[in-house]
């Protein structure tokens, strides 16, 4: 119930702290959203929600609390016909009372369309190769390559695309490449666009609930742990349990 | 008749045709366009409408969402050369003869919707109703505030809300719109709902931006939203 008026200590959430971003695969059009609000005087349990809207088409997505985001698996926008001219707003709300508005940021627009995997496949060149009894590396001598055995069946991108080999393989491949990029390299810059490193911190960042802000150069256990939160994030992002799952119980019922 | 799309030209013709309408030109409909093919492109679906009388902007927006819901089409609220093509082929409805047998078509986007200009893309008098039906479609009756009127005169009540998307979008305050300004028995705007006097639809409009600052209102009800109204409003929720 709405209980009084004189509430008054609206927080404003910057924009830099909300990254949103559209995809558009198999023709569906959805967002990721990568907030950070950690840093606000909040109360880790104020509940947080993400709303589209454009004229008269509206819709809201519950993000879960401030100390524990946790983006809907289902984010497509599917009230909305393109992504032209759709804005955000970000609202969190009082955990037991949702009318209660602690803090905000509204008119957000989206970052440019990521058609697809086109961002992936721009970043990891996929390399049928001769690996003898190994299924698959990863190239780091330049820019990482996927290197998979052409030899262990009849069309090795279609076993590098099968849900079990994204499942598995994938988040492993990208643990590999962002330990390589900050213990290795020790490189931090996110913006220079035409450095590998650069493009590869950014596609983690962008990744929902991961801190945009990454562990300085001589902390290489903090910059693992951020590593390991931006490959749990890129799995979640793309439901690879219940991808594997889905796959693997087909696999046993044929 | 199948639904079209005016095209570049059709668009131009009809523009033009409605200016000349304004300066006292001819009144004779320009029907033909219709299914000129030079002033027309096809939709990708087969949809039919036909020629009817709609006592309201409810009833328009509830026949085309139905022909078009049932045709598969949903997302056709941007699609300028659909809605411009229907104001055409529903001219009579749209823009009826009045007094003296004139016609007073108003402002261009009446009829030819501007859909990139947030202040003017919900006057379109048959897209703008659809819009507000189509995102209230689980319960079109919440929003009889901004579509109980004659669809040619949709009238200050609207102009307020519509234009505000935080209030036309949210199910609470739709609600209590209605509750306050649509006559339960005739179904028509109350006396004073419109104007600016106090607890009309500008009113309402003022109080729900206090409102927005400090609640969200998304989960509120008509019913929490209306005990916490000032008491300006009381005299249209006591009718």
């Amino acid at each position: 119930m709405i209980r009084k008026l004189n509430y008054t200590g609206r927080i404003k959430i910057n924009r830099t702290d909300v990254r949103l971003a559209t995809r558009v695969s198999a023709g569906k059009l959805s967002f990721d959203a990568a907030l950070q609000l950690t840093h606000y005087e909040l109360p880790a349990e104020a509940l947080v929600f993400v709303e589209a809207y454009r004229q008269t088409t509206w819709m809201r997505f519950p993000f879960g609390s401030v100390a524990a985001l946790q983006p809907p698996s289902d984010r497509e926008l599917h009230e909305f016909d393109s992504p032209d001219g759709i804005l955000f707003r970000v609202k969190v709300t009082q955990a037991h009372d949702e009318h209660i508005l602690l803090a905000a940021a509204d008119r957000i627009p989206l970052a440019l369309p990521d058609e697809g995997n086109a961002d992936s496949e721009s970043l990891l060149e996929f390399v049928p190769a001769d690996l003898g009894d190994e299924m698959w590396q990863v190239e780091l001598d330049a820019e990482p390559r996927l290197l998979v055995n052409k030899s262990a069946v009849p069309d090795c991108r279609q076993l590098a695309l099968s849900p079990v080999f994204v499942a598995l393989v994938y988040p492993a491949v990208l643990r590999q490449i962002l330990t390589f990029i900050l213990i290795n390299h020790g490189h931090r810059d996110t913006d220079d666009d035409t450095d590998w490193r650069s493009k590869w911190l950014r596609f983690a960042i962008l990744l929902p609930g991961v801190d945009p802000d990454i562990p300085e150069k001589d902390a290489d256990e903090e910059a693992l742990r951020w590593a390991d939160d931006a490959v749990l994030a890129f799995a979640r992002k793309l439901s690879l349990r219940e991808k594997f799952s889905a796959a693997w119980e087909t696999r046993e019922a044929a | 008749m199948r639904v079209a799309r005016l095209n570049e030209k059709g668009l131009t013709t009809f523009a033009g045709w409605l200016e000349s309408l304004k300066a006292g030109g001819s009144l004779k409909v320009p029907t033909a366009m219709l299914n000129d093919p030079s002033c027309t492109e096809p939709m990708n679906v087969d949809v039919n409408v036909q020629p009817r009388v709609f006592a309201s902007r409810f009833d328009a927006a509830e026949y085309l969402h139905t022909r078009f819901t049932s045709a598969g089409l949903n997302e056709i609220e941007r699609d300028g050369g659909l809605w411009a093509w229907l104001s055409l082929y529903y001219f009579d409805e749209v823009c009826p003869l009045g007094k003296g047998g004139l016609r007073k078509p108003g402002a261009l986007a009446r009829h030819i919707p501007e859909l990139a200009n947030f202040q003017r893309y919900y006057r379109h008098l048959l897209a703008g109703p659809y819009r507000i039906y189509r995102a209230h479609r689980d319960d079109p009756k919440r929003a009889l505030a901004l579509l109980c009127q004659p669809l040619d005169s949709p009238g200050d009540i609207v102009e307020q809300i519509a234009s505000r998307q935080e209030l036309v979008t949210n199910r609470g305050i739709m609600g209590l719109a209605t509750r306050l300004y649509v006559d339960a028995t005739t179904q028509r705007p109350k006396p004073g709902a419109g104007g600016k006097g106090g607890g009309s639809a500008r009113r309402l409009s003022d109080v729900i931006e206090q409102f927005d600052l400090t609640w969200d209102l998304y989960a509120a009800t008509p019913d929490e939203l209306g005990s916490v109204m000032p008491k300006e409003f009381a005299r249209f929720l006591k009718n």
